[in-house]
C-alpha cells in the first residue's frame, strides 16, 4: 500500500495544521477529536476526521448526478462521474457513507430531459441529493429541488442564477465572473504595453464578464481601452469572420469566456491566422480543446479560473489524484476535481447531521449542517504540507476558493503562475 | 482595408469547402431526388475511418485521405443500395424518403458513438503552417483544403459534362422516364451518383478531421449548410449548386464586415428564406445542361 | 414542480401527441411537409414566458413582460403563433412545395432559435426564462400528477380538434388538395385559403402546446425547441400514418415511450441509454418508412367501415336501372339528337373571340372564335398540336390569352383564374383524369359540390349540426351522381384501386357534382375500353339533353359522331371549318389533314 504512507503524512501535517491554528477546515471536524469505539481510520481521516457510524458507516445514501454524459459534452460528463466515484471510493474506505450515484444523462444542458431526468432520479432512484453541472440544464431544476428540498451542489458551468436559492450550494467559482476581475489584472501586470482589449463572449453565465466587469477593470488595471466586444454562439466552430474583425480591431490581448469545444476551435484559428496576442480566458473544457487547439493551445494562453492542477502537492490533492489514477490510468482534470470535492463535502455534511442527532435526508437538514462550519477542504491551492480551503458565503451560496492565473501548456497542462482573489486585482505569488 | 483582404481570403477558404459539400449533395439530390440528409453519416463515418487509419493503425496520412474516400464512398452506395432503392421501387413519397434519411442521421451517429464512445478523436500529424500574404494569413492546410475543394469540383463538371457516363447522369437528372426508355441503366447511374456524390463528402471530412478532430455529429452541420448551399445556388447545375455553397460560406464569413458573428448566421437564414420564396430557382438559372 | 415521474412521464407524452396529432393536420391532411413544428413549439412557449413572466430574469434583469396570469400568457401564445403560421403560409400556401417546402421551414426554425439565443434582452439568450406554473384564476398546478388531468385533457382536446377537422368536409378538401391541387382549383374550389388556415391552425396548437409546457417545465430554453423535436414529431405522424389521427396518438406514445423504457432497463449504463434510443428509434423510422410506408393505422382504415354496409348493397339495383337506361338511350342516337333545341334559336351561353396565344414564337392558338349555346354538343377536332388543349386552357384561365376574350353568360372571364372561372359554371374534365387518388370514390365526387358549408373551418365549429345536414345531402348528391355514371358499388373504394375506366368514370361524376353548366371535356372516353366508352357517349348525350352545354376535345372520330351536333376542325391554331358531323367528314383536304396523308 503506497498510499498509507501518505495518510500519515497527512496526519502529521494535519496536526501542524491544527498547532498552528491556521486553518478553518478542521474546526468543522473538531467532533473527531472524542475517539470512539466504533471508529474508523481512512484516507480520508486527516481532513474530516475518524469514520465510523457515526461519519454515517453503514448508511446507503443515493446521490445523483445530472451531467452531459452523450453530445458534445459528453467528456465532461464522464469526468464528473469519474471524480465523484473517486469520492465515494475513498468515503467508504474510511468508514463514511456508502454514496450510490445515480446517473441522468441532460444529453449537453437540454432542459426536458434534465427535469424529466432528475425527476426520474427522485422517485425511482430515491436521490436524497444531488450534483449538478450545466447553466440552463440546471438552472431549470431550481423549482424542482425547491419543492422536495433537495441539496443540490451545483460543480459545473456555475453561474450567478443560482445564488441565494435555499437548497443550491455552489461549489465553484462562479463561471466568469469570480476570476474575471484578476485576470485582467494579472494581463496588464504581464503585457504592460498591452492597452487594446478584445472581449469576445459567449452570450451564457459569463455575459456580466464581458459586459460589466471587463469594460469597467481593464481601463483600472491597464490605463487602456476596450478595443472591441464581440458575442458568438454557442456550438461555433468557424471563427474566421471574427478573427478578420479582431486583427482589424488591433488588438493587443483578448479576454473571452468562451467555453467547452468552441475554445479549442477558437484558439487554434486565432493562432493559426497568426495573431500572437495573449488570450485570457475563464474556462478549459479539457481534455477535447488541448485535442482540438493542438500546438495552439500552449501559445500564449493563459487561464483565470479555480485551475486545478494534478501536481499540485496538497495532499488531499495527491490522494485523488493517486486514487484516481489508479482507477482510471489517467490523471483527473478540473472537473473530475470539483466532482470529488462536492462529493466530500456531501459526505462530511452527511456525518455532521448524525453527530448532531439527526436524521440526514431531503429538506434543509444537510443545509443546515453547513452552519456548524462553512470551510472544507480542497485540491486546489494549499501547500505540500497542507490541503487548500474552500470556504462557502452562508449568505448566498457561493464559495471562495483558491483561484489562480495559469499559462496553458501542450495538451493543457497548467502552470501556476500567479494567484488571484474572487473580484479583486489583487495579484499574489503562484 | 486589411479586414476586407482578410474576410476575401477566409471567405474564398470557407467558399470552398461549402462549395464542394454542396456540390456533393447536389450530385446525389439532383440526379436522385433523394433528399439525403443521411449524408451527415458518411461524413462522419470518413472522419473516422482517417482516424483508424492514421491514428489507431498508425499509418500514413495519405492512406488515412485514401480511407476517408473510399469508406465515404462505401457507405454512400450502401445506404442507396440497401435503403433508398426498394423505397423507390415501391414508389414511396419524398416524405418516406426524408423520414428514412433522418433515421439512418441520427441512428448512425449514435452508433459512432457507442463505437467508439463520445470524446472527440484527434488526427494530428500535418506539417502546418501560417502563410502571410501582407497582413493577410491563412494556413497551409486552408490553401490545401481549399485547392482540393475547387479541383474536385471542376473535375466532376468535367465528368458530367464530357463523358458519356456524365451525360447519362444528366439524362437521368433531367428525365428519368426518358432516360430508362433510352436504355440508361437508371438504378446503376444512381449508386454511382452516390458514390462520387458521398466521396467528395468524405474528401471534405477528411481534411475537417485532420484540421480539428472527428466526432460522431461531425457530419450534421456541414451536410445541412451543403444542402442550403444548393437551393441558394439553383439545383439545375453543379455550377449552381458550387456557387450556392461558396455564396454560403463566403457570405458567412464577410458578413463579420458588418456584424457580429452571431448575427451573421441569422443574415444567412433570412437570405436563404427570400431566395426560396422569391426566387426558388436559385441564384443561377439554368434549366438543363451542367 | 413536485410530483411523481411517472405522471411527468405520462406528461410529456401528452405533449408529444398534442404535437404529433396537430402536425398531421398540416402533414397528414393537406400534404404539407412542415419542419417548423419545433418553431413554433418555441414561438408559443416564449410568447407566454414573456408574457407571464414576474420578478428577475436569471440574468439578474427585470423582466420586460406585462406579468399576465397563465391564461393571458395562452390565449397570446396562441394568437402569435398562428399569425406566425399565416407568415410561414403566405410563400408556402403559394408557390413554395415539396423539397423547397422542407428547406423554406427549416429556415424558418433555425431562425426561430438562433433569434431566441441571441436577443438575450428579450428572451434571457442560452439561460432562457423562468416561468410561473399553470394556474386558473386563482387555483395553481403545482405537482406533475395534478398537471396529468389538465395535460390529459388538452392532449384529448387537441385530438379531437383534429380528428374532428380531418373528418369534416375541410379535411376532406385538405385531403384533396395534397392529393392534386391544380384539380381541386378547376372544380372552383380555393385552395390558398385552406392551405394558409391548415398551416396556422397547426402552428397555433402547437404554440398553445408550446405555452403550456413552458408553464409546465416552469422554464424555456433555447435548447429544447430543436430539429430532433420536429423530426420527432414528423416521425410520429409519418409513423402512425399521415391523414389518421389515431396512427398519431398510438406512434406519439410508444415512441415518446421508448426513453424513458430503455432509461430503466438496468443493464444499460445511463451514458449508453441515449445512443441506444437514438439508434433503436432511428432505425423504428427506416423500417416503418421501408416496410409500412403509409403508417401502422393508414388512412382511411377506419373510414372504410363508416358507411353502413346496407348502403351498399342497395346501390346496384339503382345502379342497374340507369344502365339500362342508358344502354337503352344508346339504341335511339337520332331521337337524342332531334331533342336537341336549335342552336340557333337559343342565345349562345359562351362567346369565344379572338382567343390568340403564342408561346416563345410558336403561336398555339390564331384569332379564334366560337360560340356555345344551350344543349348543345361541339366538337373540337383536329390534327396533334393544333392547339385545341390550348383553347381548354384559355377558356378556363389556366393560361392567359395574348388577345381576346372568353365571356360566361354575357359575362367576361379575363384575368379569371380556374377556380373563378369553374366557379361560375364552366368546369373542365381533365384528359388525364386528374383523381384524387388517395380518397374514395364517393369523397372523390363530394367534395365536386359547390358551396358546402362545412368546408368553411369556422362552421365546423360553430355550426356542427348545419354542417351534418350539408354533408348528408353532400354525400347523397355524390352518392347520386356515381349511380349516374353508373359505378355507386365501388364508392368506398380507394380511387387509386380502381381500374382507369372507373376512373374516368369518377371524374366523370364530380364533373356533374360541380353543377356546373358548361362542361369541357378533354378527350373523355380516350384509353377505356369500348364499354366504359359507350357508358360516357350516353353521358354526355342526357347531360346535353338536360341543357348543359358541351365543348368536347376528342381524337375518336366514332365519338364525335355520335355525340357532335357541329364541329370545330382546327389546324395550326385556327379554326380551318366549322359545319356538321357530315360536312366535315366529307371534305377530303380536311380528312387528308386529320389522318396525316
Amino acid at each position: 500500500m503506497t498510499t498509507k504512507g501518505k495518510w500519515q503524512d497527512g496526519l502529521s501535517r494535519r496536526a501542524v495544521m491544527l498547532g498552528t491554528g491556521a486553518m478553518a477546515v478542521s474546526a468543522s471536524l473538531g467532533v473527531s477529536g472524542v475517539a470512539r469505539a466504533q471508529d474508523v481510520s481512512g484516507p480520508l481521516e486527516p481532513w474530516f476526521g475518524k469514520g465510523g457510524k457515526s461519519a454515517g458507516a453503514g448508511l446507503t445514501w443515493n446521490h445523483g448526478l445530472n451531467l452531459a454524459l452523450t453530445g458534445t459534452g459528453a467528456s465532461f460528463g464522464q469526468a464528473m462521474t469519474r471524480g465523484a466515484t473517486t469520492a465515494t471510493d475513498l468515503i467508504r474506505a474510511s468508514g463514511g457513507p456508502t454514496i450510490v450515484l445515480k446517473l441522468n444523462d441532460h444529453q449537453g444542458g437540454l432542459v426536458p430531459p434534465a427535469v424529466t431526468g432528475v425527476r426520474r432520479l427522485i422517485s425511482q432512484e430515491r436521490i436524497q441529493s444531488l450534483g449538478s453541472s450545466y447553466g440552463p440544464a440546471t438552472e431549470a431544476l431550481f423549482p424542482l429541488i425547491a419543492n422536495v428540498g433537495l441539496t443540490t451542489f451545483w460543480s459545473g458551468g456555475a453561474g450567478p442564477t443560482g445564488l441565494g436559492k435555499t437548497d443550491v450550494w455552489i461549489t465553484m467559482a462562479l463561471f466568469a465572473l469570480d476570476p474575471a476581475t484578476g485576470g485582467l489584472a494579472y494581463l496588464a501586470k504581464r503585457f504592460p504595453s498591452a492597452k487594446r482589449l478584445a472581449l469576445i463572449g459567449q452570450q451564457e453565465n459569463g455575459t456580466a464578464a464581458i459586459n460589466e466587469i471587463a469594460p469597467r477593470v481593464w481601463p483600472q488595471v491597464s490605463g487602456g481601452q476596450i478595443a472591441s466586444t464581440e458575442f458568438v454562439n454557442i456550438g461555433t466552430t468557424d471563427f474566421s469572420s471574427l478573427i478578420a474583425r479582431l486583427k482589424s480591431a488591433k488588438a493587443d490581448a483578448i479576454f473571452t469566456t468562451i467555453y467547452g469545444n468552441d475554445q479549442g476551435y477558437f484558439i487554434k484559428q486565432v493562432r493559426e491566422a497568426g495573431v500572437d496576442i495573449p488570450i485570457m480566458s475563464i474556462d478549459l473544457g479539457t481534455p477535447t480543446v488541448p485535442d482540438i487547439a493542438g500546438s495552439a493551445i500552449a501559445n500564449n494562453c493563459f487561464l483565470a479560473v479555480d485551475g486545478y492542477q494534478p501536481q499540485n502537492p496538497n495532499p488531499y490533492n495527491a490522494l485523488f489524484v493517486e486514487t484516481f489514477k489508479a482507477k482510471y490510468k489517467t490523471p483527473p482534470d478540473y472537473f473530475a476535481a470539483n466532482f470529488f470535492e462536492a462529493t466530500n463535502i456531501l459526505a462530511a455534511l452527511i456525518g455532521r447531521t448524525i453527530k448532531a442527532g439527526k436524521t440526514p435526508g431531503r429538506g434543509s437538514v444537510l443545509s443546515d449542517a453547513f452552519q456548524a462550519g462553512p470551510s472544507f477542504p480542497s485540491v486546489y491551492g494549499g501547500s505540500a504540507a497542507a490541503a487548500g480551503v474552500m470556504t462557502f458565503n452562508l449568505k448566498d451560496h457561493s464559495v471562495t476558493k483558491p483561484l489562480g492565473v495559469f499559462q496553458i501548456g501542450l495538451g493543457g497542462v497548467l502552470t501556476k503562475v500567479a494567484t488571484i482573489e474572487k473580484n479583486s486585482t489583487t495579484l499574489g505569488p503562484a | 482595408m486589411n479586414q476586407l483582404l482578410q474576410l476575401i481570403a477566409f471567405g474564398i477558404v470557407q467558399g470552398a469547402t461549402y462549395a464542394l459539400l454542396a456540390a456533393s449533395f447536389w450530385l446525389i439530390y439532383a440526379t436522385t431526388r433523394t433528399f439525403h440528409l443521411a449524408h451527415s453519416v458518411t461524413y462522419a463515418v470518413a472522419g473516422y475511418a482517417a482516424f483508424v487509419i492514421s491514428v489507431q493503425l498508425g499509418l500514413s496520412l495519405w492512406l488515412g485521405a485514401f480511407a476517408s474516400v473510399i469508406s465515404a464512398a462505401a457507405v454512400g452506395c450502401a445506404i442507396d443500395a440497401i435503403l433508398y432503392r426498394p423505397m423507390r421501387a415501391r414508389g414511396a413519397s419524398v416524405l418516406s424518403i426524408f423520414l428514412a434519411s433522418l433515421g439512418v442521421a441520427a441512428a448512425g451517429a449514435a452508433a459512432l458513438q457507442l463505437i467508439f464512445g463520445p470524446l472527440v478523436k484527434q488526427v494530428p500529424g500535418f506539417p502546418n503552417a501560417t502563410l502571410y500574404l501582407g497582413s493577410v494569413t491563412v494556413t497551409r492546410l486552408q490553401v490545401l483544403t481549399a485547392f482540393c475543394a475547387a479541383a474536385t469540383i471542376f473535375l466532376v463538371f468535367l465528368f458530367i459534362t464530357r463523358t458519356r457516363t456524365g451525360n447519362a447522369i444528366t439524362a437521368v437528372r433531367t428525365n428519368p422516364t426518358m432516360a430508362m426508355a433510352v436504355g440508361i441503366p437508371v438504378e446503376r447511374i444512381s449508386v454511382l451518383v452516390f458514390g462520387i456524390g458521398s466521396a467528395m463528402a468524405g474528401l471534405a471530412a477528411f481534411f475537417e478531421t485532420i484540421s480539428f478532430v472527428a466526432y460522431p455529429t461531425m457530419g450534421l452541420q456541414p451536410v445541412m449548410f451543403g444542402v442550403i448551399g444548393v437551393f441558394l445556388g439553383g439545383i439545375g447545375s453543379i455550377r449552381g449548386a458550387a456557387l450556392g455553397g461558396f455564396v454560403l460560406g463566403f457570405l458567412l464569413v464577410f458578413s463579420g464586415l458588418f456584424l457580429s458573428q452571431n448575427l451573421g448566421v441569422i443574415l444567412v437564414f433570412a437570405v436563404l428564406l427570400v431566395v426560396v420564396v422569391f426566387r426558388p430557382e436559385g441564384l443561377l438559372r439554368s434549366p438543363s445542361g451542367a | 414542480m413536485g410530483g411523481s415521474y411517472i405522471a411527468d412521464l405520462a406528461n410529456q407524452i401528452t405533449f408529444l401527441v398534442a404535437l404529433a396529432v396537430s402536425l398531421n393536420l398540416l402533414l397528414g391532411f393537406a400534404g404539407q411537409m412542415s419542419m417548423a413544428t419545433a418553431a413554433f413549439y418555441g414561438l408559443g412557449a416564449y410568447t407566454c414566458a414573456i408574457m407571464t413572466a414576474q420578478g428577475m430574469t436569471l440574468t439578474g434583469a427585470a423582466v420586460i413582460g406585462p406579468g399576465w396570469p397563465f391564461l393571458g400568457g395562452l390565449a397570446s401564445a396562441i394568437v402569435v403563433s398562428f399569425v406566425g403560421g399565416l407568415v410561414v403560409a403566405a410563400p408556402a400556401a403559394r408557390r413554395v412545395r415539396g423539397d423547397y417546402l422542407i428547406l423554406l421551414t427549416l429556415a424558418f426554425h433555425f431562425l426561430v432559435v438562433t433569434i431566441a439565443s441571441s436577443w438575450v434582452g428579450l428572451t434571457g439568450g442560452p439561460n432562457g426564462i423562468v416561468v410561473p406554473p399553470i394556474g386558473f384564476f386563482g387555483y395553481e398546478i403545482n405537482t406533475t400528477d395534478q398537471a396529468f388531468w389538465f395535460l390529459l385533457a388538452w392532449a384529448a382536446f387537441v385530438s379531437l380538434v383534429c380528428w374532428w377537422i380531418g373528418r369534416s368536409p375541410f379535411g376532406r378538401l385538405l385531403r384533396g388538395i395534397r392529393e392534386d391541387e391544380i384539380a381541386i382549383q378547376a372544380l372552383g374550389k380555393r385552395t390558398i385559403a385552406p392551405k394558409s388556415l391548415a398551416f396556422a391552425m397547426t402552428a397555433a396548437m402547437a404554440g398553445a402546446t408550446g405555452a403550456i409546457s413552458a408553464a409546465y417545465m416552469q422554464f424555456v430554453a433555447p435548447t429544447t425547441y430543436s430539429l430532433d423535436l420536429a423530426i420527432l414529431v414528423a416521425a410520429c405522424v409519418a409513423l402512425g400514418g399521415p391523414g389518421n389521427i389515431l396512427g398519431s396518438v398510438v406512434a406519439a406514445i410508444v415512441i415518446g415511450a421508448l426513453r424513458p423504457i430503455l432509461e430503466n432497463v438496468p443493464s444499460l449504463s445511463s451514458d449508453s441509454a441515449v445512443p441506444w434510443q437514438t439508434v433503436i428509434y432511428g432505425s423504428i423510422l427506416v423500417a416503418g418508412m421501408v416496410f409500412r410506408p403509409r403508417g401502422l393505422l393508414p388512412e382511411g382504415l377506419i373510414a372504410m367501415r363508416r358507411f353502413p354496409r346496407e348502403a351498399i348493397s342497395a346501390v346496384p339495383r339503382v345502379v342497374q336501372a340507369t344502365l339500362l337506361k342508358t344502354v337503352g338511350e344508346r339504341d335511339q342516337p337520332a331521337l337524342a339528337k332531334s331533342s336537341v333545341p336549335n342552336p340557333m334559336i337559343a342565345s349562345p351561353i359562351v362567346r369565344v373571340r379572338n382567343l390568340s396565344k403564342s408561346f416563345g414564337g410558336l403561336q398555339a392558338v390564331k384569332d379564334v372564335s366560337f360560340d356555345l349555346h344551350p344543349g348543345e354538343i361541339v366538337a373540337l377536332i383536329g390534327p396533334n398540336g393544333a392547339g385545341k388543349s390550348t383553347i381548354f386552357n384559355l377558356m378556363t384561365g389556366a393560361i392567359r390569352p395574348d388577345q381576346g376574350e372568353v365571356t360566361l353568360h354575357g359575362q367576361s372571364l379575363a384575368g379569371a383564374d380556374p377556380c373563378a372561372v369553374a366557379r361560375s359554371g364552366m368546369a373542365r374534365y381533365f384528359q388525364h383524369v386528374r383523381i384524387l387518388p388517395g380518397l374514395s370514390a364517393l369523397n372523390n365526387v363530394a367534395i365536386g359540390v359547390p358551396r358546402q358549408a362545412g368546408e368553411n373551418l369556422a362552421m365546423t365549429f360553430l355550426a356542427p349540426m348545419r354542417v351534418a345536414r350539408g354533408e348528408a345531402e353532400v354525400r347523397a348528391e355524390a352518392l347520386r351522381q356515381l349511380e349516374n355514371v353508373g359505378i355507386a358499388p365501388h364508392a368506398n373504394r380507394t380511387a387509386q384501386d380502381l381500374a382507369f375506366g372507373q376512373q374516368k368514370l369518377v371524374a366523370f361524376a364530380r364533373l356533374l357534382a360541380t353543377g356546373a353548366q358548361v362542361l369541357l371535356l378533354d378527350e373523355p372516353t380516350s384509353g377505356v375500353d369500348p364499354q366504359a366508352a359507350d357508358q360516357i357517349i350516353a353521358l354526355v348525350r342526357t347531360l346535353a339533353q338536360s341543357g348543359k352545354s358541351i365543348c368536347i376535345v376528342e381524337h375518336s372520330l366514332h365519338v364525335v359522331s355520335e355525340l357532335a351536333d357541329r364541329i370545330l376542325f382546327m389546324n395550326a391554331g385556327a379554326i380551318m371549318a366549322e359545319g356538321t358531323v357530315e360536312a366535315i367528314t366529307t371534305r377530303p383536304d380536311l380528312v387528308d389533314l386529320y389522318f396525316g396523308t
